[in-house]
């Protein structure tokens, strides 16, 4: 299915890009509104997901079973899971890979641009998915993408398996786990019926954690 | 040859049906050929009964690449797979295909999977298809016409079956990868199958648009598997068989031949659809001629003026010499860039000059200018080997430049031009020479016309070059030139082209001489010119033609045009700006007028080491300080290699020896293909004086050794950015430590720390952007 980018986060592009929150010269500003103009122009945003019931951590009527503490947390009170996964489509990674070599400060920006884009069409696919089941009564977990935790980065490949991502919205995956086109994302969304207080997003349960650039500075990478 | 009459019916879903059998979601459906060959049996004599004349074998995702780690081999499966199909068939009149899909896994630019590699997994599967006895291959649901086209040359070159061949698109007319309809229509074409059209991901409602395009642009039977509609937000296909066969009907009066269903079609789907054609007769097309060329995402048909860029080609630019002669395509890739940014549709590209492998470097030529530029290329060589390298490898259908009048160049050529379905540019020249008179030279033309079509190469393939040579040596040349186009077009019909700079050849004040011979010819009927399309007077040329012939509307792009260059005429004025201010604001232009300036009345090393470093090093403070950040350390570092550009020229010109500090390898490790990082610590360092041999992305561990052994390398600097790949980071390390434990070096990426670049045996751990210098300093010494 097709989606539209609609707001990209620029305080999360400029920690991509390492800026310590000093002001930014108009140049530079300009260049990131072209950026995100571009990147929505050229993008071709694609989507789809499927929902799962659960037996423990085993996805019925797929071959799939989780594994790991983080997942089994996450979990643990779901009775189904939403499997999704999206990508901003091959001509971004082109476009990156062309102002490589013509323009490097651009390409940068670009890349980071394209991630935060990705990131804010995961945002409105969780919001849409959380409408709809919340007029069941139904609470979601927290948005969770293999590398979170301990749950292995490899499982994008089952998940991109299981939801057929190659002939659905062009999403592949390299012998190495690395999802091509580059800017996309598979992510895991439990289903309960009761509201959950567990939050991925703490440190602790970060591949990054111990070693994290924003917590070297004192900030943490999902501060507003 | 396929030699069918009247509408083909096709088989309809064959993972549908299994799913409906109880096969889950990411399980192979081509296992069930092994573990329960009843239920695939099955769905293939449903598929027959409903009147499918050709079925295709249960064996779409099977190359073995897929397959590791799993339970069966291709060959298992694939002969399982076509024996199934012959058990359904019994002794009945259907065809089997061997049915083959994406390999799933994204190729060479964005992926890791090279043309070569790719073209291997479809031979051993159509190599075991064959064995087994399959009537034709099935090449379907392919998104990527570079993958297409390995899979085309794989069954071409390894057996005589038949291909049908059908692409998937989405709704806005291209496949996930950009391609367009009418490129995969002539490129596979081109490449010789037997039928070809689109299946997959759309119904048919949305298929018409799309395949009523492809037919526009071949002569070739049209084959149509349309999904069972648009799936619902559930993934369901919904559209039920009766309004399937109906749509279905209609995409067949487009005199679409071959017909069947995919995603969510059954056998009543089949059916329905063939007592909807019952009453109808396979309407005859109408035969299509056009002349053009392609990449995936540029079409271009030849009409109008086309200007094909000339700049790619060593001739005359030591600079360009040397780097080819050191395998670093950069200056190539940005002459690309600028060309593509200028007046031209179409990129030539020539490496022929002495100190190079030429059939190596014009495979890597065209992979790495076609991974960067979508323009369509003309592969140009006089070396044949070279050519079919460049050929092989090109995803799209290019020209080749050229072929002459003499009959051993045009009977060892047309083959080749003819397998990988090109178009060409012959040269009115042969035995003989080059005539001095237009009838002489459009008999050259006439010979080239008649030879190529009896090879099979297609009237409209061919682009005869009149050729321009010096009005210096010869006052009537120009005329000799327009005399030639007026025969050819006039008599033969076919394309016209010049290299048109070759007329001021010797005289002062070239561009206007070029300018004003390319209008003539323009007037005369020239179809394309060899041009440079980055000269701003060339261009000015051009867009002036575009308004006169009345292609401008409103004057918009002329005008817009002269806007650009009034501003670039503007004198430069440098006195208030320093090397270090142009360089800090990344201000290239102003930085390229002053090193310019700078060498009138100094050396180019003492330019580097007085002014440029120190500029550099200024900015790196600012970095690690803060005040900036990375986008504008880059910009000034990018700004810096203008300036080096310029220089680096100079010292190619005057012939001296180069300015290098120490070889440096940079190799992001294989399995990964995150290269930024890689890019910025490249420009850095190169900035410094260092030359930094980027072995790119996705790089083998052998491939390093081998380069390090071969150029005597000192530091080497590895990437990755996966969990993942840390551990081909880390034997990567282990075998440059094996063949030379002295090397040292530094690794960089995002996942990495310097306890764990310890660990794995790094000698240094690049923390940030400019970290590289301090080492790189440390092991060659300031």
């Amino acid at each position: 299915m097709n989606i539209k980018i609609k707001n990209v986060d620029k305080s999360q592009i400029l920690k991509y890009l390492g800026h310590r929150g000093d002001s930014l010269d108009q140049e530079f500003s300009n260049e990131l509104e072209d950026s995100i103009e571009e990147i929505k122009r050229i993008s071709d945003p694609k989507w789809i997901m499927r929902e799962f019931n659960l037996k423990e951590l085993s996805l019925e009527g797929t071959n799939l079973t989780f594994e790991g503490e983080s997942i089994k947390e996450l979990l643990k009170t779901s009775k189904s899971v939403v499997l999704f996964a999206t990508t901003l489509g091959s001509k971004v990674d082109l476009l990156i890979s062309r102002y490589s070599k013509s323009n490097l400060s651009k390409a940068v920006i670009f890349d980071s641009v394209a991630s935060a884009a990705v990131e804010s069409i995961c945002e409105e696919i969780e919001y849409s998915i959380k409408i709809e089941k919340s007029e069941k009564g139904l609470f979601l977990t927290d948005r969770f993408s293999p590398g979170y935790g301990d749950l292995k980065i490899q499982y994008s490949k089952d998940i991109c398996r299981v939801l057929d991502t190659g002939r659905k919205i062009g999403l592949t995956t390299s012998q190495t786990g690395i999802m091509i086109p580059r800017k996309s994302v598979t992510a895991i969304i439990g289903v309960s019926n009761i509201k959950q207080s567990y939050r991925e997003r703490g440190c602790t349960n970060c591949m990054m954690s111990g070693h994290c650039e924003f917590r070297k500075r004192g900030s943490v990478c999902y501060a507003k | 040859m396929l030699n069918d009459y009247g509408f083909v019916m096709l088989d309809g879903a064959m993972g549908t049906m299994l799913t409906e059998a109880g096969l889950k979601a990411g399980e192979k459906p081509e296992f069930l050929n092994i573990e329960a060959p009843e239920k695939v049996i099955d769905v293939h004599k449903k598929y027959i009964e409903a009147g499918s004349n050709i079925i295709y074998s249960n064996s779409f995702g099977v190359s073995s690449r897929k397959l590791i780690g799993e339970r069966y081999t291709t060959e298992e499966v694939i002969r399982a797979a076509v024996k199934n199909a012959k058990i359904a068939r019994g002794d009945r009149e259907v065809r089997i295909a061997l049915g083959l899909g994406s390999l799933g896994e994204m190729m060479e630019p964005m992926g890791t999977l090279t043309f070569e590699e790719t073209y291997e997994l479809y031979k051993e599967q159509v190599l075991i298809g064959a064995d087994e006895g399959v009537d034709l291959v099935v090449i379907e649901t392919i998104t990527d016409l570079y993958e297409l086209k390995a899979a085309i040359l794989a069954v071409k070159e390894n057996t005589r079956l038949p291909i049908i061949t059908t692409m998937s698109f989405e709704d806005n007319g291209r496949t996930f990868s950009g391609c367009l309809p009418e490129s995969f229509a002539i490129t596979a074409t081109g490449l010789g199958v037997s039928a070809l059209g689109v299946n997959c991901s759309l119904g048919p409602d949305e298929i018409y648009p799309i395949i009523e395009r492809v037919s526009k642009v071949t002569n070739l039977p049209l084959v149509v598997k349309a999904n069972a509609g648009l799936p619902n937000f559930q993934g369901e296909y919904t559209m039920k068989s009766q309004e399937f066969a109906k749509s279905m009907a209609k995409i067949a009066d487009l005199g679409v031949q071959y017909l069947g269903g995919c995603c969510g079609t059954r056998p009543e789907y089949i059916v329905e659809l063939k007592k909807e054609l019952e009453d109808r007769e396979l309407k005859s097309r109408r035969v299509v001629k056009v002349s053009a060329v392609c990449s995936p995402v540029k079409y271009l048909e030849l009409k109008g003026f086309i200007g094909v860029g000339e700049k790619i080609n060593p001739t005359g630019k030591p600079y360009l010499k040397e780097s080819l002669a050191k395998g670093n395509m950069d200056p190539i890739i940005r002459e690309a860039i600028s060309q593509s940014e200028g007046y031209c549709e179409i990129l030539d590209v020539n490496v022929g000059t002495p100190e190079v492998d030429e059939v190596k470097t014009m495979r890597e030529a065209v992979k790495t200018i076609q991974s960067v530029v979508d323009l369509p290329l003309q592969i140009d060589s006089s070396n044949l080997v070279a050519i079919e390298s460049g050929l092989r490898v090109y995803n799209g259908k290019p020209v080749v430049n050229s072929v002459t009048g003499e009959f051993d160049k045009m009977e060892e050529f047309f083959p080749i031009i003819k397998k990988y379905g090109a178009a060409f540019i012959g040269l009115t020249l042969d035995e003989n020479g080059i005539s001095d008179n237009p009838i002489g030279r459009y008999r050259v033309a006439e010979r080239i016309v008649k030879t190529a079509i009896e090879y099979g190469i297609p009237k409209e393939d061919i682009i005869i070059d009149c050729l321009a040579l010096t009005v210096s040596a010869k006052e009537d040349s120009a005329m000799v030139a327009m005399e030639t186009i007026d025969l050819v077009k006039e008599r033969l019909g076919v394309k016209t082209i010049l290299g048109v700079s070759n007329i001021s050849f010797g005289l002062p004040g070239r561009d206007l001489i070029n300018n004003s011979f390319l209008l003539m010819a323009i007037a005369r009927g020239l179809d394309m010119g060899i041009i440079n399309p980055t000269s701003p007077s060339t261009i000015d040329a051009l867009r002036a033609y575009e308004l006169l012939w009345g292609k401008d509307k409103g004057a918009e792009k002329y005008i817009s045009s002269h806007k650009d260059n009034v501003q670039e005429e503007k004198p430069f004025e440098n006195k208030d700006i320093s090397v270090d201010y142009a360089l800090s604001k990344g201000m290239e232009k102003e930085l390229v007028d002053l090193t310019k300036a700078l060498l009138r009345e100094k050396s180019e090393l003492e330019i580097i080491d007085s002014y440029l470093i120190p500029a550099l090093d200024k900015v790196g403070i600012s970095y690690e300080k803060g005040e900036i950040f990375l986008p504008q350390l880059i910009k000034s570092a990018s700004t810096a290699q203008a300036a080096f550009e310029i220089l680096k020229e100079s010292i190619a010109k005057k012939g001296s020896e180069n300015i290098s500090k120490g070889d440096i390898i940079l190799a992001t490790v294989k399995g990964d293909i995150h290269d930024i990082g890689k890019n910025i610590v490249k420009v850095i360092l190169e900035n410094y004086g260092y030359n930094v041999i980027d072995l790119g992305k996705d790089v083998a561990i052998e491939k390093i050794v081998e380069v390090a052994k071969e150029r005597n390398i000192r530091l080497i600097g590895l990437s990755a950015l996966m969990t993942t790949t840390l551990k081909n980071m880390e034997d990567t390390i282990n075998e440059i430590k094996k063949y030379d434990s002295q090397v040292k070096i530094m690794v960089g990426g995002a996942v990495l720390t310097g306890e764990y670049a310890k660990r794995i045996g790094a000698d240094y751990y690049v923390s940030d952007a400019s970290a590289d210098v301090e080492i790189a300093k440390n092991i060659f010494g300031e």
